[in-house]
């Protein structure tokens, strides 16, 4: 039986193996260690799961493992596989919880909901647990909640709690705040509206038009003539051409991503091209499907990642392909499978949990803004401002080559169905450098 | 399957007096933009919102009929998968 542990020091997660039974014998483990024990959490059926106010304690068939309170706090690079575990543990305690009130009324009193009154929540670990794993960005529920009126506003009597004391004036200092923004929106809703800014799009010239199965409008710069993709070419163009079409990708689409990927030529050399993480691809195995002018052969490339395969050029083009096709695979459409391969393949459903959302109504080329979207939101709420490139679509397009009029036709296979998309570049055309 | 919660919470208003409750589920709505909770006290059913503020989490009561009716829909599939 193992017996694992984790926990958080100087603001990183550790997990040790806790050999002893007699005696703590802790073995400090490897970054590649941790990400698959994290790994095999979420995806092992628990058996046990006991939480109390510092630790958490899970148990499975082989092993058990002991977390502390703040090792799901987000804080570090281990956040996006934490926050599964986080996902899975939040559904026992919640499926469980909702037991006590089978059988009984599963309606919300409101009369006894007290209108317009707020209150505050003494912090314990399943408090922090179950509120922080969801959520949109705070800020952004903040913006949208509804202030209360003067005349419900609670007034705030002096509370000997030495305990709660702070936390009356966090409470003071919100009803406070709350009235200020109440005087702000008015003050706001007296000035004349303010009409947006007209866009100028340019009219589509028909016969360009290719009929997609799908639409799309982005606004992206050009830099197509900068001499970096160009560069591209010349160095990565051959594998790029050769991968993304055996794999069913869009050539043109995927010489974008990498332009915009990859590093400045140094010494004549691109260092680690398609910017892949070794700890996460090294022993990989990637499993592609094949396609030819005719679509699916019905047969697969299998290849495994090795720490000198991506020392290649052709190793490290063939893993960003074969990487952002398990991302497109997996969201089902092109551009949100794009967008997962800078925020992590499974960032969409790594959202959908956290926002209680249905994974299937976000998949599909038809849901990619909202998937983008949500993504976006997720990632902002559970890691802040930093994590990734938000913008990477705009950036990877600016390096798509167009048309005349700023549109890409790109067509790519998903299963054995191609798939015909169109990218509109709804940008004033009189910004970047055009080559209008 | 034994699972031991601890999810018992004291809620505390702003006058100072102070509730135990016992969350069920938080929800986020993307329709409204906001975090839910929702919970017990007295084994009377009970939703809020809420938001973090400081590091602590303030919950408001004061929500719509749309929100009610939200969260009644909320509860009533999550039963269902719960149970399913």
């Amino acid at each position: 039986m193992l017996n694992l542990y984790g926990g958080v020091e100087n603001n990183q997660r550790y997990i040790y193996n806790n050999k002893g039974t007699n005696e703590v014998v802790s073995v400090n483990l490897k970054e590649e260690d941790i990400i698959k024990i994290l790994n095999l959490l979420k995806r092992k059926d628990i058996k046990k799961i006991k939480l109390t106010d510092e630790y958490i304690y899970l148990s499975y068939d082989d092993m058990n493992v002991t977390l502390t309170e703040d090792f799901f706090e987000i804080s570090d690079k281990y956040d996006i596989y934490v926050n599964d575990l986080r996902g899975k543990v939040k559904k026992y305690v919640e499926d469980e919880a909702l037991k006590k009130i089978k059988n009984k009324n599963t309606k919300i009193n409101r009369n006894k909901n007290k209108k317009g009154q707020k209150m505050l929540v003494a912090s314990s670990l399943i408090t922090s647990l179950l509120l922080t794993s969801l959520g949109l960005s705070l800020k952004e529920a903040v913006k949208k909640t509804q202030l209360e009126d003067d005349d419900k506003t609670p007034v705030l009597s002096d509370v000997t709690s030495d305990l709660l004391e702070d936390d009356v004036k966090i409470l003071n200092d919100l009803v406070n705040n709350a009235n200020n923004k109440e005087v702000k929106t008015e003050e706001l809703g007296n000035q004349e509206e303010v009409k947006p800014k007209e866009e100028i799009i340019e009219e589509p010239v028909k016969e360009d038009i290719m009929e997609a199965d799908y639409n799309f409008d982005y606004e992206f710069l050009d830099l197509t003539k900068t001499g970096k993709l160009e560069e591209t070419k010349e160095y990565l163009g051959d594998y790029i051409k050769h991968y993304a079409t055996r794999w069913g990708l869009p050539v043109n689409l995927v010489m974008a991503q990498v332009t915009q990927e990859r590093p400045s030529v140094v010494e004549g050399r691109i260092k680690n091209p398609c910017q892949i993480t070794e700890e996460i691809f090294i022993n990989h195995t990637f499993k592609m499907p094949v396609y030819d002018e005719a679509g699916f052969t019905g047969t697969y490339d299998t290849f495994t990642v090795t720490k000198a395969s991506l020392g290649t050029y052709e190793g490290n083009i063939m893993t960003g392909i074969a990487y952002l096709r398990e991302c497109v695979d997996s969201s089902k459409s092109l551009i949100t499978g794009l967008y997962l391969y800078n925020q992590g393949e499974p960032s969409l459903w790594a959202a959908c949990g956290y926002f209680g959302l249905n994974l299937s109504d976000y998949k599909g080329d038809n849901m990619t803004k909202e998937a983008c979207e949500l993504i976006k939101n997720y990632n902002i709420a559970a890691h802040g401002n930093n994590y990734g490139d938000y913008y990477y679509l705009a950036n990877v397009f600016q390096y798509l080559e167009t048309s005349n009029r700023g549109a890409a036709d790109l067509s790519y296979y998903l299963g054995s169905e191609k798939i015909d998309i169109n990218i509109n570049n709804t940008l004033n055309h009189e910004v970047g450098i055009s080559r209008g | 399957m034994v699972i031991v919660m601890n999810n018992k919470i004291t809620l505390m208003d702003a006058e100072g007096n102070k509730y135990k409750a016992e969350i069920l589920f938080t929800h986020f709505d993307y329709f409204y933009s906001k975090n839910y909770i929702i919970y017990l006290i007295d084994d009377d059913l009970l939703a809020s919102s809420y938001e973090k503020v400081d590091n602590k989490f303030i919950i408001n009561n004061d929500l719509t009929t749309g929100e009610y009716d939200m969260l009644d829909k909320e509860i009533e599939q999550r039963l269902g998968g719960a149970y399913a």
